[in-house]
């Protein structure tokens, strides 16, 4: 070993400790800025609200409100079918075109067709679900479609309905449900397939036992994810689905913004949260 | 016959196709529509809406608002996450998988729940109601990203690269500035773009905590309650075009980067 190197793996033993300096910045910004407000929202949904400060009074009075009020369960209800309902939508529209682009398409084509797929998905959530306004209005496209060609003789009233809400909700999550899919199918050993038809298994049986079992993990994380998108979803029931009949994370908002009564507003967050929890586990 | 079953599945990839693309195309078909009410017959071509788009004081200095917003987001998240990224690849410590998750978990947060918090933190702090707090609370998920990101395409750097560089008299941090960097730029550039793009867009979070600084989102669901507005569809289209071109950008460069990684 010249001294040279010796040196210079000396120095880097030596700066080995200084290398965590790196996590310092980012951890303390987290810590303060992420962690302490969100303990901080625990800590005054045990509080109560006055002149619109949360003022430490401590109380379960807000819980109880969440867990009592017929207005709240109507919501929580309604998010969790929604949810539940889109759910199925996603997994179903999205399972085929994953199984499509990793078995059917030639490879050279994938990735094209990923940034297709992409593309969509950075754009603005908000004016996309707008967008569905012009489609799914009274004098929308598909109205004007269905009125001119005769199918029907009012327009239908998809818009401001929560059908609409799942369908922006869908829009978005396809996309996730898809890459997600993309990359567990991608995944699987094509030599457990090819063996399985070498012992004579036809392609709907070779899909049942052996691809799909495969996919349920990544079919499993993907519907964690899509659980917890569609039920704290503000944009499309508030964009597309009318204010009539609100949704959960509309109460939450509602609580917040126009009563500015913060302590219920995050009792109803950490009711949200263990609806969550319970779900992923 | 033998192909049939390619074909079915090349028919329903295009019908999620159509599905997709349907409100981007519509929308800025749309916005080109003389008729004030999103419907049709077709009335004619105008491009009054996006005149009016450019003449709104409004919409301008949201559009400001979110263009600086975005840009110190993205610069600050790039610049944590990329030392986070660094320490994170060159050194094992004890916690490392308990650390990532948490740091990661920002984005598994419901941005409801998010804004909620940040909102009201700030306020007790007295930071509430201005671009600085939508600056704050975009970084809080931006920098864990920027850093998921960024040391994806660091754990593909080998350590010889700086090893040669301290063999060669650099001290740490030359070696960083003048290896790690410039080899990770692709990466980089990527988090910054993406995360740029993430801040730009986000409205529900800007919502709570940016008071009388509206970012465009802001601005655009502002316009939308107030009633069926078609210069929305202008500033849409817009908006949809930038940020297919950032994506497909950061796309094609992350995806380059995949490539001369695994040579």
């Amino acid at each position: 070993m010249t001294s040279k190197h010796l040196a210079s793996v000396l120095r880097k033993k030596l700066s080995d400790q200084k290398e965590l300096i790196g996590l310092l910045p980012i951890t303390g910004f987290e810590i303060f800025f992420y962690l302490v407000p969100l303990a901080f929202l625990l800590i005054i949904s045990f509080w109560m609200t006055k002149d619109y400060q949360p003022v430490p009074i401590w109380n379960l009075q807000n819980y109880r409100l969440v867990f009592s009020d017929p207005l709240v369960r109507v919501a929580f209800f309604r998010s969790l079918i929604i949810t539940l309902t889109t759910l199925v939508l996603t997994v179903l529209v999205a399972y085929p075109f994953a199984y499509g682009m990793v078995f059917k398409v030639p490879p050279k084509y994938r990735r094209l067709i990923l940034i297709a797929i992409i593309a969509p998905f950075w754009t603005n959530y908000l004016v996309r679900a707008y967008s569905w306004q012009l489609i799914l209005g009274g004098n929308g496209v598909i109205n004007h479609f269905l009125l001119s060609a005769g199918f029907i003789n009012t327009p239908l009233s998809i818009l401001y309905t929560h059908i609409a809400t799942r369908i922006g909700l869908l829009h978005f999550l396809v996309t996730v449900m898809v890459l997600n899919l993309y990359a567990t199918m991608d995944n699987i050993d094509r030599s457990l397939i090819e063996a399985a038809s070498d012992l004579g298994a036809g392609p709907f049986k070779n899909f049942l036992w052996i691809t799909f079992p495969l996919t349920l993990h990544g079919l499993a994380v993907g519907t964690v994810f899509v659980f917890i998108f569609s039920f704290t979803d503000f944009v499309a029931p508030s964009v597309l689905g009318g204010g009539t009949k609100p949704v959960f994370s509309q109460k939450i908002v509602d609580a917040a913004h126009w009563t500015a009564n913060y302590s219920l507003a995050s009792a109803l967050s950490i009711a949200m949260i263990l609806v969550i929890g319970i779900f992923s586990c | 016959m033998k192909h049939l079953d390619r074909y079915l599945f090349y028919g329903y990839m295009a019908v999620v196709f159509v599905f997709l693309f349907l409100p981007i195309v519509t929308i800025i078909i749309f916005s080109f529509n003389v008729d004030k009410f999103a419907s049709l017959p077709w009335r004619g071509f105008t491009f009054r809406w996006y005149r009016n788009l450019v003449f709104d004081t409004g919409i301008l200095n949201s559009f400001k608002n979110s263009l600086l917003v975005s840009t110190s987001v993205a610069v600050t998240s790039c610049v944590l996450g990329f030392m986070g990224a660094y320490s994170l690849s060159r050194r094992r410590f004890r916690f490392e998988n308990l650390f990532s998750g948490i740091m990661v978990s920002p984005m598994a947060v419901p941005w409801v729940i998010l804004g909620l918090a940040m909102l009201v933190f700030l306020t007790r702090i007295n930071l509430e109601g201005s671009l600085l707090s939508v600056w704050i609370s975009h970084t809080v998920f931006g920098a864990p990203f920027a850093m998921m990101i960024i040391r994806a395409r660091l754990s593909g750097l080998p350590v010889q690269y700086e090893e040669a560089g301290w063999d060669l008299g650099a001290s740490r941090l030359r070696a960083i500035w003048h290896i790690v960097i410039p080899l990770t730029l692709p990466g980089i550039v990527a988090a910054f773009l993406l995360t740029f793009t993430l801040s730009f867009d986000e409205f529900l979070i800007a919502w709570f905590v940016c008071g009388f600084q509206a970012t465009l989102p802001v601005k655009i669901w502002e316009m939308i309650r107030s009633g069926l507005n078609p210069t929305i569809n202008a500033v849409g289209s817009v908006i949809f075009v930038f940020s297919m071109a950032l994506a497909i950008i950061a796309s094609l460069l992350s995806g380059a980067g995949k490539r001369v990684a695994k040579k």
